[in-house]
């Protein structure tokens, strides 16, 4: 139901706006699949550029300065005074703001579909959501913000960081984000209002960052306390959250951690793919079962026998009934493939098998406890 | 690399990062260790729990990297022990500021003797990521760096060490540990 809402949003917004004339495939591009680490390894940054260093530290102690001196005693004194419930409101309302922004970089990297998310959630909750004073398009339509900014776009064509950067007010930073931050004020309604008056722009973006930082007293001060050089820190933290933001690894795309394979196909997949390919099945869940029907007879074009012990399995079922098989003879090849909603585990009888030979393997297989298992070719 | 066959007794990575969270979230809850008084024996319990959980061995041989295996074992344990104390130390009072953040855990995926489980701290209706990777060795699994919005741990130490392993020799690094350790003792 939740599904079919946010489907229809989408789709809404895709239409009103007639973005589906762009394409989005045309402009998608960039394949981080290359260089992916091995699962449960970090992505090698390589070394830091920060040529800068000293002029950087100086800018990091001003900062520092500044959420201490400033910023905090403000965020604490205006939380005394404001509830908890309506500064998130106060949050909510500039994270709206920021809607533009977010759509724009979506669809600069062709990703039509978390633009169609983002436009439906600025549509809702401006309207629904009383100027986005609330966000109804999380809590009842399930849409999650896409969060993109011109320096992730950059990233996603391939511009490296550059070097780094610790910028007065707005923190750590490098070449290209601070590129693409100036790129990004174009599309923050503050920079309008900053045009007629220079005080209340300041004053727009101040009000945003008291009001973050109230809703976040302690995790600057908890960051600091576990570093040993808090500007190190800092800096790599910086680089490592930027790298997966750009690669989409920070929150709802840690399929790509386990090197999803791009495209649903091919549905063959090794034995060391089979938690990979979970992801990929959440993401294709909605295919249909006339479709699974076909990809299963076009498993036997080559004429294999093939003995499936269990179908519509979950990720982790699989994995342990591979193990399982594996454990039980080391010669059985342990296949499973993946069919959009649901998984198939079976096994593969080596080529050029007579069907007696395959009927055998069939009976071996269920004589280990798999009754359920159905030779198929 | 030969997938391992799982033993039916082993805990899911999922249900033994769980069990923990929820052990030191009914120890934070307990009005029984509740007060200045009961500080310390509350703050043993939740270490008993932490380090079943994680394996600090493993964790300072990956912050050290290359460092690692220039150390004599005496080195490399006097290591493993202060960045213990350091990690428990600063994330001890994080943790007792405890007020009914909720902890959502999504999914696990495994492969081969490592595991990745992912969850959401969620506080202020905001979700932060927070993802454990885990290792099985000898058929039991140990967390082996913690990944918050995509900024992990080991991999942020691991620069720092190298960073401050660059002006100064071995012995500089664990006098500043130790520092580190006796003032986040104070606290």
């Amino acid at each position: 139901m939740m599904k079919t809402k946010k489907m229809l949003l989408c789709l809404l917004c895709w239409l009103t706006l007639g973005v589906h004339a762009v394409g989005g495939t045309a402009l998608a591009g960039g394949s981080w699949a290359d260089d992916e680490p091995p699962f449960g390894e970090e992505n090698n940054l390589g070394a830091v550029s920060d040529p800068l260093e000293p002029l950087n530290r100086v800018f990091y102690h001003f900062n520092d300065r500044l959420y201490f001196w400033a910023l905090k005693p403000l965020a604490q004194g205006y939380s005394y005074f404001i509830a908890d419930d309506i500064r998130m409101c106060v949050r909510d309302f500039f994270r709206n703001l920021g809607a533009p922004v977010r759509m724009v970089n979506n669809l600069l990297q062709g990703k039509v579909e978390a633009f169609g998310v983002e436009t439906a959630r600025f549509l809702v909750n401006s309207t629904i959501g009383m100027v986005g004073l609330t966000d109804p398009a999380k809590s009842e339509f399930g849409l999650l913000p896409v969060e993109e900014d011109l320096g992730q776009t950059l990233g996603f064509y391939g511009v490296g960081e550059g070097i780094y950067l610790c910028l007065p007010f707005f923190g750590p930073s490098n070449l290209r984000d601070a590129v693409g931050l100036a790129g990004d004020a174009f599309l923050a309604p503050s920079t309008y209002v900053g045009m007629s008056d220079s005080g209340a722009g300041i004053a727009m973006e101040s009000g945003e960052k008291v009001n973050a930082v109230s809703l976040s007293i302690g995790d600057y001060e908890d960051f600091k306390e576990s570093a040993l050089d808090p500007y190190v820190a800092m800096r790599d933290a910086y680089r490592q959250n930027r790298s997966k933001k750009i690669r989409d690894m920070v929150a709802g795309g840690e399929e790509l951690y386990t090197k999803a394979p791009a495209e649903p196909l091919p549905w063959w997949q090794d034995e060391e793919d089979a938690v990979a390919g979970a992801g990929q099945a959440a993401r294709t869940a909605a295919t249909a079962p006339a479709q699974e029907q076909r990809a299963v007879a076009s498993v036997f074009d080559n004429n294999q026998f093939f003995v499936e012990i269990a179908a519509a399995v979950s990720a982790d079922q699989a994995v342990r009934t591979q193990h399982q098989l594996i454990s039980m003879r080391r010669d059985f090849q342990v296949r499973v493939y993946n069919l959009g909603s649901s998984r198939y585990y079976g096994i593969l009888v080596p080529a050029g098998a007579t069907l007696a030979e395959a009927k055998r393997e069939e009976q071996q297989i269920r004589a280990a406890g798999f009754a359920e298992a159905r030779l198929m070719q | 690399m030969q997938p391992r066959p799982l033993l039916a007794t082993e805990a899911e990575p999922v249900t033994f990062i769980k069990e923990g969270v929820d052990q030191i979230i009914s120890i934070l809850q307990d009005q029984k260790y509740a007060g200045a008084a009961m500080k310390t024996e509350r703050r043993n319990r939740v270490y008993a729990i932490v380090e079943r959980k994680f394996d600090f061995r493993e964790m300072s041989m990956r912050t050290l990297a290359r460092h690692w295996k220039d150390r004599n074992p005496t080195e490399q344990d006097r290591f493993t022990s202060l960045f213990r104390q350091v990690l428990e130390n600063t994330y001890i009072t994080k943790i007792e500021t405890y007020s009914g953040e909720r902890v959502v855990f999504k999914k696990h995926e495994v492969q081969g003797d490592k595991a990745i489980v992912y969850s959401d701290l969620v506080r202020n209706n905001v979700e932060t990521p927070v993802n454990y990777k885990l290792r099985n060795s000898g058929g039991r699994w140990a967390v082996y760096d913690v990944e918050v919005e995509g900024v992990s741990l080991v991999n942020n130490y691991r620069t720092q060490f190298a960073s401050i392993l660059e002006k100064e020799n071995f012995d500089g690094l664990l006098v500043r540990l130790e520092e580190k350790v006796r003032k986040g003792q104070a606290d």
